[in-house]
């Protein structure tokens, strides 16, 4: 059993909603440009490489590999009580690289380019989620 | 066209301040490097501070300090906002708008202030809820970088501790410095891992202090009896999350060196002496790749070869001791990379590790390598 990590409250503005709305159904949402079909990470209202306004969003896969990661051995603020929790950059499988935490068993050797999941984890006060990573086994 | 000149600097020989104001801190900063330069602060008509300066913009320090500019200036991109600021300066004299910049830090994080790492967290930023919900500390923004160069191109613990026992060496010699003693890379590799791959002593240092610094036309700096610095060059760059696709492998020095170089009309060959933003030992490594100083990947066997040790290395740095031994004040090391420049220009660095000096290189970076960040590059010369 893995003891779940803190879960902060979000600052949810109209422009996220729908990607923490997704978490919280279950799906990692991504938005793409309608225009130049990028994968716009984070999402906002605009397309940062066409400014385009024409997005839309679409529910990845939830697969990645670790782009990068660290055991952080004590945290700050709600984190300050936890100890030695891994925070990685994910490479999504559709390509934007995401800043997360790794949920991992003892046995389990965390390593760039290893595969991952998606889970998700109820945030504190919203009710929303947001998206962690296990290894894929 | 006339060049501005850096005609005086003073660093705050405090590292622990529990009873300054941060304003007053500004203040005898302020007043060290303007005694330096032989000036008054009635010669000041512009002045340069970031976000470390209290109250309102460059307002309420321009009040307490005792200065009326007609020019002011406060960019903010945390500890690179000094390089730059001396860069805008001399672009501001260039053009008639001032004579003389005084630019000021200070800060008291050690015995005033929240932990470092604490601070600068905006609910309001863009990426607030995509990056705070998940624990992220500035030592593990950097390690992860770090990580990601150890995977790429094999760099090591070791090579990382290189960094920090050549500035330990040289903060050694500093009495100011915070941590003054020479450490090994075994004493680095069994510090505590703070976020792997980094250790304690991967890290810079905590401290109380500040620094200033003057900058002024060369009409003024004739006036002078003191030993001025030429400002040959200075480029700045940001790099972010690039929507998704950043590699970490790289930091916004890829293009502030090239363009402060190019304003220089020097390359990395012709550099005696680098001043490199070491918030962690990782941001040496990255610099010295990106500034062009080594190879892609080269930069941990660089350090490890002892090229960073003054005054016989290839390339010396932070003579001082840097923020990684000598002193980071405000969580800002910007200030003092210029400041050990300017000594280093001037023939007044130790005299153990004084180099040969016409030429030499201030790096500064803000932000965190593993998210967004600043960085800002200036080329400074001897003068003649």
């Amino acid at each position: 059993m893995i003891a779940p990590l803190p879960a902060a409250g979000l600052v949810v503005s109209a422009e996220t909603r729908p990607f923490w709305e997704g978490c919280a159904a279950g799906e990692l949402r991504l938005q793409w440009c309608g225009q130049c079909s990028s994968i716009i990470w984070y999402p906002r209202t605009h397309c940062p490489e066409c400014m385009s306004r024409d997005l839309y969003w679409r529910v990845a896969s939830g697969a990645g590999q670790i782009y990068s990661w660290t055991r952080v051995a004590r945290g700050l603020g709600v984190w300050l009580e936890t100890r030695d929790y891994l925070l990685a950059i994910v490479e999504l499988a559709e390509g934007p690289r995401i800043l997360t935490n790794l949920y991992t068993h003892d046995d389990q050797e965390v390593a760039v380019g290893a595969a991952v999941a998606v889970v998700f984890d109820t945030a504190l006060e919203s009710g929303l989620a947001i998206p962690r990573f296990r290894l894929a086994s | 066209m006339q060049s501005p000149l850096i005609v005086g600097a003073y660093e705050h020989p405090g590292r622990e301040l529990p009873g300054h104001s941060v304003a007053q801190i500004h203040a005898e900063v302020a007043l060290g490097a303007l005694a330096d330069a032989g000036l008054s602060l009635a010669d000041v008509d512009g002045y340069f501070c970031a976000a470390d300066a209290p109250g309102f913009g460059p307002v309420s320090l321009a009040e307490y300090i005792g200065l009326r500019p007609t020019y002011f200036e406060t960019t903010e991109a945390g500890g690179a906002s000094y390089v730059s600021h001396v860069g805008h300066a001399a672009n501001a004299i260039r053009l008639g708008k001032c004579r003389v910049a005084l630019i000021t830090l200070g800060g008291k994080p050690r015995t005033g202030g929240a932990a470092p790492g604490s601070s600068g967290r905006d609910r309001n930023a863009p990426e607030f809820d995509f990056e705070d919900p998940f624990g992220p500390t500035v030592p593990a923004l950097y390690a992860l970088a770090a990580q990601r160069h150890m995977a790429e191109f094999g760099t090591t613990s070791a090579q990382l501790a290189a960094v920090k026992v050549a500035a330990s060496k040289h903060a050694a010699l500093n009495p100011h410095a915070f941590l003054p003693r020479e450490v090994s890379i075994e004493e680095v590799l069994s510090s505590p891992m703070v976020s792997d791959p980094l250790h304690r002593l991967d890290c810079c240092v905590v401290t109380d202090g500040g620094g200033a610094i003057v900058v002024a036309s060369l009409d003024v700096a004739r006036s002078l009896s003191r030993r001025h610095v030429r400002i040959l060059g200075q480029g700045e760059a940001v790099k972010h999350g690039m929507n998704g696709r950043a590699d970490l492998t790289y930091t916004a020095a890829v293009w502030s060196g090239p363009s402060a170089f190019a304003e220089a009309g020097v390359t990395p060959a012709d550099i005696d002496y680098a001043s490199l933003y070491d918030s962690f030992t990782i941001s040496v490594v990255l610099a010295l790749e990106d500034l062009g100083f080594c190879p892609k990947g080269q930069g941990g066997p660089f350090a490890a070869s002892g090229a960073l040790e003054a005054p016989y290395g290839a390339l010396p740095f932070n003579t001082d001791g840097g923020g990684l031994c000598n002193n980071h004040p405000a969580n800002r090391g910007g200030m003092t990379k210029i400041i050990e420049a300017v000594r280093q220009l001037r023939g007044e660095a130790h005299p153990d590790l004084q180099v040969d000096c016409e030429l030499a290189l201030v790096h500064g970076a803000g932000g965190t390598l593993g998210t967004r960040m600043a960085a800002s590059t200036m080329v400074l010369g001897r003068s003649t």
